[in-house]
């Protein structure tokens, strides 16, 4: 997946300011930023959801907002910042209706898919009466159903307790080790100790690494999780 | 949904019927009886009856309910459709439309499967029952069953279905476009009042006037119908999904 000089406004607003981002395949890279920085506009352009001002985007080889825009929705997996899901249906229903979008028809195995997030129990509950983190669970169940190559994860923390993050931070570890190429975006440094190849510093919508930006991302060896917890940049236990 | 259907096409009618044809040639049915004469020349003709009790509960059943078949599922699917497109921004479910392998033009046909079907069958329904009642309570004083007459058969496959589009197309377009549910409920209304005036007008016409009169009717609101979804498609973006409206 590689992005080069991106430019995407919002009326006056800067979304993105010339990102250019390159992530290998098979590897986990966390977007950390404020809000605001530009994080979730760049999984946005990935998916094609949002077209570019200026700049390319490629993804497995296309252009995700040309015609082919298609062919790499169906190869992407995407858990939002809210969960994004139906609430008056239930969660069997959530993934059916998912697997039906994705071309998957009867043969989608919802179940497999629950059972890996721990979600089957309550799968057939509407999802209005899930907690949130049932729901995160869920959007994760929903995002690898079609068993993407690429998987885009918008604060997938975000609202859940520790335990619960923590939770949610193997599976996405679990996923990265499948093979899959994993995005990850999150405010917390520290979520991305342990689990990323590669950490990419967003602010005003271009990518940066350390004191001077930059426009390039930054590599950064995975960090054991037993070091002490990192909250800055460059990550303290790795330098 | 049901209740607004079986108001209009079993309540309202049944009792109406009933108790014009238990009433009998009392002054009031005749005087209506003679307002008849002010219809069209051949809608006239049509109309069957021994008595004026007769003529009149006849020409209730095929005249005067007739723009009801239109009112009810544009009533429905504005209702519905209204809330579509903008519903999912206000869940937040649009982020998932948005990111999925589902084309624009996809999204919005299933939109607009999904606001036409329950108003058009609803009506379908609805006139089914409308029409059994009107046939078991005024068929027995002209001579037998006679509804649906051969001008209901074309006002309602074949002109009600295009002006049900033409409202949706606008309906669907304000949905894609607005930031609340509330918002898009309250323009859609003001916006498919005309609508609905004007299709009044034509569904009436239609079944008052000239045999072929419905035909052309329903031609031009076919021709109408179909440059107004293929305008409304492109409201329809990934962005506006997302709620971003540029």
């Amino acid at each position: 997946m590689e992005l080069a000089g991106v430019r995407r406004m919002f009326g006056p607003a800067t979304g993105l300011a010339d990102l250019s981002l390159s992530v290998p395949a098979g590897s986990v890279t966390v977007l950390v930023g404020p809000n605001g920085a530009g994080k979730t506009t760049t999984l946005r352009v990935i998916t094609g959801a949002l077209r570019t001002e200026a700049g390319t985007a490629r993804v497995f080889g296309l252009d995700p907002a040309g015609p082919e825009g298609e062919k790499v929705r169906r190869r992407c997996g995407v858990v939002a910042a809210k969960p994004a899901l139906y609430d008056r249906l239930t969660g069997r229903d959530n993934l059916r209706y998912a697997a039906e979008l994705f071309g998957l028809g009867r043969k989608a195995s919802v179940d497999d898919a629950a059972d890996r997030f721990g979600i089957h129990q309550a799968l057939d509950l509407k999802v209005g009466g899930y907690s949130t983190g049932m729901k995160t669970r869920l959007a994760l169940a929903r995002a690898v159903l079609h068993d993407p190559g690429l998987l885009l994860l918008d604060e997938p923390t975000s609202g859940l307790d520790p335990e619960s993050s923590h939770a949610v931070l193997e599976l996405v570890d679990g996923m990265a080790a499948d093979g899959k190429t994993v995005v990850m975006c999150t405010h917390l440094l520290l979520e991305a100790e342990g689990l990323a190849d590669e950490v990419v510093m967003m602010e005003d919508g271009v990518a940066g690494c350390g004191p001077s930006p930059a426009t390039t991302s930054c590599s950064w060896p995975r960090v054991p999780t037993s070091g002490p917890p990192c909250w800055s940049w460059p990550p303290c236990s790795s330098s | 949904m049901l209740v607004l259907a079986a108001l209009f096409f079993v309540v309202i009618p049944v009792i109406l019927l009933l108790t014009i044809t238990n009433l009998g040639d009392v002054p009031t049915v005749a005087k209506v009886s003679a307002a008849l004469e002010l219809l069209p020349q051949k809608a006239q003709e049509a109309v069957r009856g021994a008595t004026a009790a007769d003529r009149t509960t006849y020409a209730l059943a095929v005249y005067l309910f007739a723009p009801l078949a239109v009112i009810v599922p544009m009533t429905i699917s504005t209702a519905v459709g209204a809330n579509t497109l903008v519903g999912e921004k206000e869940k937040g479910t649009g982020e998932f439309l948005a990111h999925s392998p589902a084309s624009e033009r996809e999204i919005y046909l299933g939109k607009l499967i999904a606001s036409l079907l329950p108003g058009y069958l609803t009506t379908l329904v609805g006139f089914g029952i409308y029409s059994l009642a009107v046939n078991i309570i005024v068929g027995p004083h002209v001579g037998g069953w006679f509804f649906p007459t051969q001008a209901w058969w074309v006002l309602m496959l074949w002109v009600v279905p295009p002006f049900l589009a033409i409202t949706l197309s606008v309906v669907l377009r304000l949905s894609a476009r607005v930031k609340s549910a509330a918002a898009a409920q309250q323009a859609s209304g003001l916006v498919t009042l005309p609508l609905i005036v004007l299709s009044y007008g034509q569904s009436t016409g239609a079944l008052l006037g000239a045999s072929r009169s419905g035909l052309v009717v329903g031609a031009i609101a076919w021709t109408v119908a179909g440059l107004g979804l293929m305008r409304g498609a492109k409201a329809v973006t990934r962005a506006r999904l997302l709620g971003i409206d540029t």
